[in-house]
């Protein structure tokens, strides 16, 4: 049988430790027998950087935004105890930051399920996706300690000129604690459209969880922007496959989430994708089973990966020659999830068809 | 499958080393696109 052709090309990011070396094996027996495929190569292992001053990681997203599909294996962030270890001129920033600042979109986590491997929460039959708004609130905030009784305002200054607002948060009768937090109406935009655009892509319904029974404007704008962006651009085609778009308040949705089996998006709100995507996690058992997409808002952009790190217990056992049982299987669907977008976008279903027999096996 | 997903299933079960395993998916995708 011949190679089936892959029409465009994958860009291919190398990574660390003992991922690296899986990584290598996948792509040597499982994926170059079968597939005529042009791989665009970037070492972004942690010696590479360095000798780069991580020049590596920027050509790569910008290869990546290119090509439009790009597969990574896990890589190291370095720490204080790496940069000893490999003696790094500094203490290079997480290549997943670097790369999704310069592609941009929205992540999303994917559990892979195993019928045979039991789950903590044995109701879930299928996968849960979580896309976490990755920018402002809790994470870009303001926050800090109040000394004493006094009055706490919040103002804003126009640009050009106009005349302040200033609102009224709190009379404080003693010392505490306050914060200032905020978002934009562009990023809550790309991230639905990124949203939106995966639940397309995977035929699964689409929810949005806030809380704007108690946040009526803050909450109430995602809310209203969501909608706006699915009645603009994917109610017809949700429509057409039979799947919806929904607002939920964030405590019904953590109860659904418990009780329903699965198979749809769950758009979360930075904090709440923070927490979550660890609960959802922990409940499908493994993080050796969990992918990582990186989707831009239009959704013509992906990068998938292992959500787990470089298994560097194993890595040492392998070092000093020893066997170990390192589970592939996250790795894998890194390939077959890029495969997988790689021929939707060139319309080739064999090299689909390929990546959903790979997934099977 | 790996030892992570066999302790998952039961102390007892049976699992194959790194080498093993990826040999075992080799073997099956063979099969599958046979």
């Amino acid at each position: 049988m011949g190679k089936i052709k892959v029409k465009n090309p994958i860009v291919e990011l190398d990574g660390d430790e003992m991922t690296r070396i899986i990584w290598a094996k996948i792509k040597d027996t499982l994926i170059l027998p079968y597939l005529d495929v042009d791989l665009k190569y970037y070492d972004l292992s942690v010696e590479k950087r360095d000798e780069t001053e991580d020049q590596i990681t920027i050509d790569a997203a910008n290869a990546i935004k290119e090509h439009r599909v790009g597969v990574k294996c896990a890589t190291i962030t370095p720490d204080e105890g790496r940069v000893e270890e490999f003696g790094l001129k500094k203490m290079w920033r997480s290549p997943n930051g670097t790369l999704r600042n310069i592609i941009g979109g929205t992540i999303f986590r994917q559990p892979i399920i195993i019928d045979n491997v039991p789950r903590l929460v044995p109701g879930w039959t299928q996968p849960i996706v979580i896309g976490r708004h990755a920018f402002g609130d809790q994470y870009r905030a303001t926050d800090f300690k109040v000394p004493g009784p006094g009055k706490l305002t919040m103002t804003f200054q126009p640009e050009d000129g106009g005349e302040p607002t200033t609102y009224n948060i709190f009379d404080f009768p003693e010392a505490g604690v306050a914060m200032g937090m905020y978002n934009l109406d562009e990023s809550i935009r790309g991230f639905a459209s990124a949203c939106l655009n995966y639940g397309l892509n995977l035929g699964w319904p689409v929810y949005l969880s806030t809380k704007n029974t108690i946040l009526k404007v803050y909450d109430g704008r995602f809310k209203d922007i969501f909608q706006e962006v699915y009645d603009k651009d994917f109610k017809k085609a949700f429509e057409a496959k039979g799947i919806h778009y929904e607002h939920r308040l964030i405590d019904d949705m953590v109860a659904a989430a418990m009780k329903w089996s699965g198979g749809y998006v769950w758009a979360c709100k930075n904090y709440d994708g923070d927490v979550q995507s660890d609960t959802v996690a922990q409940g499908f058992g493994s993080l050796g089973l969990m992918t990582s997409v990186l989707m831009t808002p239009d959704g013509q952009t992906v990068e998938a990966e292992a959500a787990h790190g470089t298994v560097t217990r194993h890595y040492r056992l392998h070092q000093q020659g020893k066997p170990t049982s390192t589970n592939p299987i996250a790795s894998i669907f890194a390939w077959t999830r890029g495969l997988h977008f790689r021929g939707e976008f060139d319309g080739t279903p064999e090299v689909v068809t390929f990546a959903n027999t790979l997934e099977k096996v | 499958m790996t030892k992570d997903l066999a302790l998952l299933i039961s102390p007892d079960q049976k699992w194959l080393t790194t080498d093993e395993f990826m040999d075992k998916l080799d073997e099956n995708l063979q099969k599958a696109m046979g």
